[in-house]
């Protein structure tokens, strides 16, 4: 017996789960009409408005759902559904009209872009006369109270009740089920919650498409209309009946085929495949909700993994048994919030059609309110609404996700997927070519073979030889080459290229030969290097300074015949064969007439160079002299484009970086600059470049251009910047322009060894480049690219790919290693058939597969996205973990062992087990280095029993405070005592009424950094205009950048704000003449940064010495090298005078009260209001920011220490302590000022991968023993900076190495050196320095930087600065010969020590 | 001890299992359902409700159903169900062994 309560029953419910998530989605976007679900039918006959309204007035009367009404909850309270009258049809005219159907579908879709409001009616009906036989019919409803059920239900409904009065039947169809009672219950079955919470941790869960930005942007959304034709549809439902598409019911089964295509196409898409989306599930369990009108539906994650090979039968197959499980757990109430861990896609099927309406067929169209869930970028609507037997597709796209034109081509994409499944559903979804002609032409014009007939550049014709010869002709006594004081001109570098390579050739050179080159760099090396091209060999540069196995190996691998070594350099090849030759003595024995025959021409060999290989040994690349003068010609246009300029020879010859810089000069009649390396572990000639400032190009790596960070380069003469070897990332490129003026043209140049030096190049723009990293940008000349999948499909624009490239010259493989160039270099994968060998590369078309990742960005330029396999980029080399396994491996004792690679994590770990706090104090244990004793006492209570006798003598008397005002008006007249550092916060505000109580005449200064805080600022007028005291508030624009600096350095703002008042407030106190400054700095701060334990240890540090090292200590604080130095005219601080000028006090220090005390007082005498919205602070809005960071990346809280102080000196209440740390901090405001302030938290990873190690041993290996092994194997830049050892190297499912498990497993266990504050300011420096450069919250003054994690690079960093900021002279080597911090104070210090001393001398 | 061997089981009573549970599970009053009602169609039970139904079986007759068994031939009635259900749980031939 269906139940329905009569109208006028004022019932209310309250809302249901479903009912919940749109209603709070409404409520997010009040003003969008994103939940209306809207129809317009056209009917062609005449429907008559009198038994229409009827019909409807029954079928609404009688139905609780379309009367719901939603009023504004109270505060705080939950909305509850309940009911008003009975909406009426109402009836409109468009017969007047001249195109009625036209003007009523257009109104339609204007109707539903209006927003339903919760209160009022949230159903529209209204009739429609749009001729003699023709009638519309609107109905919209607000998703509340509807779904795509409860809508044709409602269709067939009023349908059967017109009927019913037209044929004037007695008895009227049964009404609607109380929605109430028949909208399903919430259960809890454990193991659909299980299914559900698994789906929802996936990855997959939001997908990205075309590399676009998952984020929709508000609710704006785009409908795009697909109707498939019969053919399609027709097709589409036999393939439903199909193997791996056959379920129990037709709808299932279509469900799950529109599924597989969905994934598929987002597969293609995005690129990712761990897909995914959310899909509705009637959610009409009984026959009885069957019959109700209302909101039934529950949306539930749908998931699927798409493999490499995945066919559409296959993928099908996976869909249906996910159907299964889906619907299987689909239980009412189940569903997640929408928001929450929604997918980003949703697949909407609906099964089900209208039918006629009394008889009648009808038009239907669904119209699209122009706005959907904000949630959602795409929304897939599948539909036979008229039931014609034809599918209706709709593709709702957020309009923030994607632009029209990538939407359009999005549905093509969609299209071209469909008609393969259709074709052949055993084809693999990989291999469909998707991208539209336009999109093949756009592809492949990257990089185009330019025809001499259109005026640009023709492939090279020469061979650099010859070019230079040229030069030499034109220019020969031009200086080529310069060391020192040596030069050589053209004419000269040619004469001797010539005789050596007269002296290669009667060695018995024949064209091919490889010639070995082992020198540093240097005049001879450069003119070795010519000579072995002009005897038509190729030459094998050897790193001089390479361990003696790695000599061994190239040398044999190349197998070369002939070592030219350079001066000093003594070599005994293994190969007895080998002749080695000094360069020298080869020049010399050459001189003379000679034949050299024809010269090399463009089919020869030029270089043979090694890079890191997988198996363990390196692989030589062999680049031909057709390549080189290809990339060299290139390289001459765009960046020499004619000019006469001064490189640097600074990098290492055996990397393919340098040739840019070794040949360019040559061959443009520039001038080279040679820096030899220098000795040591590390090539610093770098700096060299910088200090001589003598060339205008430069070529170098990202890890170089970071040590020049911080110099001053307004001097350089450089003019053009060319970057290379690793990823570049937008910080660091911004960074080093600004400090170059922006006036120097930087690029950034891509290019595998393989593809002969740089193939991609895009010119940083510092307007246009805002991503994290720098574009690669576009092909250079006579090089072609591809983006293709797995399965070597091309992809479509913006989906990333592996590249793959082609170009003029490419390397011919690796040397001796058919397989695996075999592997990597393969002919065109999809040749043009009409256009078959249009080969780029002289040796027929050739084509390189990188194994990087990119995509295009803005249709045309590339962008770098990472590695496809194990391959890393150390300091712009290529590592590959396989070769340092290897050498590990060589080791005897080592079992197994595996290379990742490793970054220096920015953020503090996270805590483990409970936080204590100790019974005194209130110290938490989560404060770095904190211990507690049996009684939960800790360790700084402990040692303030001993000191607390000395520290007493510290502290002073209000009247000792007073005989200090009295000296200083002694000693000087002026018409302030003092200045008061005045924050308006209790501490400060309750110090100057003191001061003035005393009778002193005070200047109140105070910094508005910007987030004081009204009620601060008014505290601060009032308090001053009753106490007559002269305010002054100071501000400085960079206040921002300070916090920003205060936030990388030391994870608070307090630090930078400190500085900048103390900064502001001596210029000012000194432009006024006034010889105190007080502060309000608490006692317990006080012990935090001046009274520390060691200070009192020996008991001797009087009260005098004291205040000298906080003098000291002070002087070195306003001159270091920070943002508030940067910004803020320091000038005044580089002297001692302004130390004795101005005498700083802590008012506090003098005197001693509790907060209790202050408080009071300051509510008695004077209008000061504690403010409100400062959280911790009493003045400052920022200060809880500071808070949120500190916890955030150290760990703990950074009041957790003064605050303790307070607590032991009696100012506070533990209780009280413990309360203002157990901050409630709003973090969506921090999140604004964070932004505000420009701190972006995201940002703040290590620039710098380097490596570690972890190894199985069966017996005591030393890590001295394993790096000393290393050493002799492997360049210094491939050895791990950590070796860890391990009892056994963990897999996971899937067979692959855990590295999470090995690293957690490996800390444990690893005793670490007790933390030991620094001493003196040397090594306070150091620490701060250490941090920032190691990323870590602590370091502690016997810590050992290598082991901490430091890479050589950070160690150069280090020395620069300790040199730059103590102005002294320290070896860029010094970390390694002392890597312990107090070691390397000492060295410092001595050296200061050493300067004073010469100094003293000198006077 | 006495193994329950479902297969043995007559037809009539794997129905009446059957149907108690549609009855008792997935239909409310006044619906009701015999052995011949179409399962599929839709008017009786959604796909939610059907798959329920083969949960039910495998849980009770302690068999799987692979993908390829969830088919119209299976599922049509429950006449139908009962008689897959049996042949289903049947045990493998014995190996032709040395029994003559």
């Amino acid at each position: 017996m269906t139940r329905f309560e009569p109208e006028g029953t004022a019932s209310t419910h309250a809302l249901t789960h479903n009912q919940m998530q749109i209603w709070i989605g409404q409520r997010l976007h009040p003003q969008s009409p994103l939940y209306n679900m809207a129809f317009a039918f056209v009917f062609p006959t005449h429907l008559r408005p009198d038994l229409f309204s009827e019909a409807w007035r029954r079928v609404a009367g009688g139905s609780d759902a379309l009367r719901t009404r939603v009023p504004q909850p109270k505060d705080g309270g939950l909305p509850e559904a309940t009911e008003g009258s009975t909406p009426a049809t109402t009836t409109l005219d468009f017969g007047a009209l001249c195109d009625p159907e036209g003007e009523f579908l257009r109104w339609c879709r204007q109707r539903s872009s209006h927003p339903l409001p919760l209160e009022g009616e949230l159903v529209e009906s209204v009739l429609v006369r749009l001729g003699e036989a023709r009638t519309g019919w609107y109905l919209g409803q607000h998703h509340l109270i509807t779904d795509a059920a409860s809508t044709l239900l409602l269709y067939r409904q009023v349908a059967a009740h017109y009927q019913a009065l037209r044929r004037d039947d007695r008895e009227p169809p049964a009404l609607s089920p109380y929605y109430p009672t028949v909208a399903a219950l919430e259960s809890e079955e454990s193991q659909a919650l299980e299914h559900w919470e698994i789906r929802q941790k996936r990855p997959g869960r939001s997908v990205s498409l075309y590399g676009r930005s998952a984020e929709p942007v508000g609710t704006a959304s785009a409908r795009h209309t697909l109707e498939l034709d019969e053919g399609r549809s027709r097709g589409l439902d036999e393939l439903s009946r199909q193997d791996g598409f056959r379920s129990l019911s037709p709808d299932l089964s279509r469900f799950s085929l529109f599924a597989t295509l969905l994934l598929s196409w987002l597969h293609r898409i995005s690129g990712s495949k761990d897909l995914g989306f959310d899909a509705p599930v009637a959610g009409r369990p009984t026959s009885e909700a069957k019959r109700a009108l209302g909101l039934f539906i529950e949306v539930f994650p749908f998931a699927a993994t798409v493999e490499g090979n995945e066919t559409f039968r296959s993928l099908g197959t996976k869909c249906l048994q996910e159907a299964m499980l889906f619907l299987r757990h689909a239980r009412p109430g189940m569903s997640s919030p929408s928001g929450a861990t929604a997918s980003n896609v949703v697949l909407n099927y609906f099964p089900g059609a209208f039918g006629p309406f009394a008889e009648v067929p009808a038009q239907i169209e669904w119209v699209h309110p122009g706005h959907g869930d904000s949630v959602h970028a795409l929304r897939l609507q599948v539909h036979d609404f008229s039931g014609r037997g034809r599918f209706t597709l709709h593709f709702d796209v957020n309009e923030g996700v994607l632009p029209e034109g990538l939407r359009r081509r999005a549905v093509e994409h969609f299209e071209t997927m469909l008609d393969a499944s259709l074709e052949d559903p055993d084809r693999p979804i990989a291999s469909v070519d998707l991208r539209s002609g336009e999109e093949r032409r756009a592809m492949n014009s990257l990089g185009r073979i330019r025809s001499a007939a259109t005026d640009s550049p023709a492939p090279a014709d020469r061979t650099v030889v010859e070019i230079f010869d040229a030069q030499a002709d034109l220019v020969p006594e031009r200086v080529a080459l310069r060391q020192g004081d040596a030069e050589l001109t053209f004419a000269e570098l040619r004469e001797r290229s010539e005789a050596l390579a007269a002296t290669l050739l009667a060695q018995g050179l024949e064209a091919g030969d490889r010639v070995a080159i082992l020198s540093r760099r240097s005049i001879g090396a450069v003119v070795a290097i010519l000579a072995t091209l002009r005897a038509r060999g190729a030459y094998v540069p050897i790193e001089a300074t390479a361990p003696r196995a790695r000599r061994e190996h190239l040398l044999e691998d190349s197998g070369a015949r002939i070592l030219l070594t350079g001066e000093g350099v003594v070599a005994a090849p293994r190969n007895p064969e080998v002749r080695v030759l000094p360069i020298a003595e080869g020049i010399e024995s050459g001189r003379g007439p000679v034949d050299l025959g024809a010269g090399p021409s463009l089919d020869d060999l030029a270089y043979l160079i090694y890079t890191s290989g997988s198996t363990g040994a390196p692989k030589g690349v062999l680049i031909g002299q057709v390549g080189l003068a290809d990339y060299l010609g290139w390289a001459s246009r765009h960046y020499v484009r004619g000019d006469r300029l001064t490189f640097p020879l600074f990098t290492s010859l055996a990397f393919d970086l340098t040739v840019t810089s070794l040949f360019l000069p040559l061959i443009t009649g520039g001038t080279l600059e040679i820096y030899e390396e220098p000795d040591g572990p590390v090539d610093t000639a770098l700096m060299d470049v910088v200090q001589a400032n003598a060339v205008d190009f430069i070529k170098l790596t990202p890890s170089h251009l970071s040590w020049l960070q911080g110099m001053d380069l307004e001097g350089s003469r450089l003019q053009r910047m060319v970057v290379g070897g690793e990823n570049l990332r937008t910080q660091l490129s911004a960074a080093i322009s600004a400090q170059l003026g922006n006036r120097v043209e930087i690029y950034n140049e891509y290019g595998p060894t393989e593809a002969v030096v740089g193939c991609v190049v895009h010119r940083y723009d510092p307007r246009a480049d805002t991503d994290a990293s720098v574009p690669i940008g576009i092909p250079t000349d006579h090089v072609r690219v591809a983006i293709l999948n797995e399965a070597l499909t091309p992809v479509p624009a913006g989906v990333p790919g592996e590249l793959w490239i082609s170009r003029y010259g490419l390397a011919r493989g690796y040397h001796g290693l058919e397989r695996l160039t075999a592997e990597h270099f393969a002919p065109n994968p999809h040749p043009n058939p009409r256009n078959p060998q249009r080969g780029l590369d002289r040796s027929g078309e050739r084509w390189y597969r990188t194994g990087d990742l990119v995509r295009t960005v803005d249709e045309s330029t590339l962008e770098y996205l990472g590695r496809l396999d194990r391959q890393l980029k150390i300091s712009g080399f290529r590592v590959e973990p396989g070769e340092i396994e290897t050498a590990l491996l060589s080791m005897p004792g080592i079992e197994r062992c595996v290379v990742v690679p490793w970054q220096q994590p920015a953020a503090a770990p996270p805590q483990d087990g409970e936080i204590h706090h100790c019974t005194r104090c209130g110290l938490p244990s989560n404060y770095p280095s904190s211990t507690f004793d049996s009684q939960g006492v800790c360790h700084m209570c402990r040692s303030y029993e001993s000191t607390k006798a000395h520290a007493q003598a510290y502290f002073k008397s209000m009247d000792d405070l007073r005989a200090v005002f009295e000296e200083s008006a002694r000693r000087r007249e002026s018409r302030y005592d003092c200045m008061m550092l005045l924050s308006g916060g209790k501490d400060s505000t309750y110090a100057l009424c003191q001061l003035v109580e005393m009778g002193l005449s005070v200047y109140a200064f105070t910094l508005d950094n910007g987030f004081i805080a009204e009620g601060a600022k008014e505290n601060i007028r009032k308090v001053t205009g009753q106490l007559g005291v002269a305010v002054e508030f100071g501000t400085t624009p960079a206040m921002n950048a300070i916090f920003r600096d205060s936030l990388m350095r030391f994870s608070n703002v307090c630090n930078g704000c400190f500085k900048a008042i103390y900064t502001l407030s001596m210029q000012r106190a000194r432009e006024l003449e006034i010889p105190i400054i007080v502060t309000g700095l608490s006692r317990g701060q006080m012990f935090e940064t001046r009274l520390t334990e060691e200070v009192f240890r020996d008991g001797q540090r009087s009260p005098e010495e004291i205040d000298a090292a906080v003098l000291a200590a002070r002087k070195v604080y306003h001159r270091l090298p920070d943002e508030v130095s940067r910004s803020l005219d320091v000038r005044i601080f580089q002297d001692d005078q302004i130390f004795e000028e101005i005498q700083f006090i802590d008012f506090y220090r003098y005197c001693d009260v509790g907060m209790d005390t202050m408080y009071s007082y300051l509510r008695r005498q004077v209008p000061w209001v504690r403010p409100k919205d400062t959280g911790r602070s009493t003045n400052c809005l920022i200060n809880d920011t500071g808070i949120y960071i500190h916890k955030k990346e150290r760990g703990f809280h950074n009041y957790a220490l003064p605050y303790s102080w307070d607590v032991r000196l009696g100012h506070k209440t533990r209780q009280a302590a413990l309360g203002e740390l157990d901050d409630d901090i709003d973090e969506s405001a921090v999140r604004e000022i964070l932004a505000e302030v420009g701190y972006d938290l995201e940002t703040r990873t290590a620039d710098q991968a380097t490596l570690e190690a972890f190894y199985v041993a069966s017996e005591g290996v030393s890590d001295r023993q394993l790096r000393r092994h290393l050493g002799e194997h492997l360049s210094p830049h491939l050895i791990p900076t950590r070796l860890r050892r391990v009892d056994s190297i963990p897999l996971t499912a899937s067979g692959k190495v855990d590295v999470e498990r090995l690293s957690r497993e490996a800390h444990e266990g690893r005793p670490k050196t007790p933390y030991r504050p620094p001493e003196g300011p040397v090594e306070e420096y150091l620490t701060q320095v250490w941090q920032e450069e190691l990323h870590s919250s602590c370091v502690g003054a016997d810590d050992h930087f290598f082991e901490l994690g430091g890479t050589s690079l950070a160690a150069i960093q280090v020395m620069l600065r300790l040199g730059r900021e103590f102005d002294i002279d320290l070896p860029l080597d010094g970390m390694f010969s002392h890597p312990k911090l107090s070691a390397l104070a000492r060295v410092a210090e001595e050296k200061i020590l050493e300067d004073v001393e010469g100094m003293a001398g000198e006077a | 001890m006495v193994v329950d061997n479902i297969s043995n089981r007559k037809p009539q009573e794997l129905e009446e299992q059957i149907l108690a549970f549609i009855q008792r599970e997935l239909l409310g009053p006044p619906d009701t359902v015999s052995r011949d009602d179409d399962l599929l169609s839709g008017e009786l039970l959604d796909s939610v409700a059907v798959l329920r139904l083969a949960a039910f079986v495998q849980e009770e007759f302690r068999f799987s159903l692979g993908p390829s068994d969830f088919v119209v031939e299976n599922f049509q009635n429950v006449a139908v169900l009962a008689e897959y259900v049996r042949s289903a749980t049947a045990p493998a031939e014995p190996p032709s062994g040395d029994h003559r």
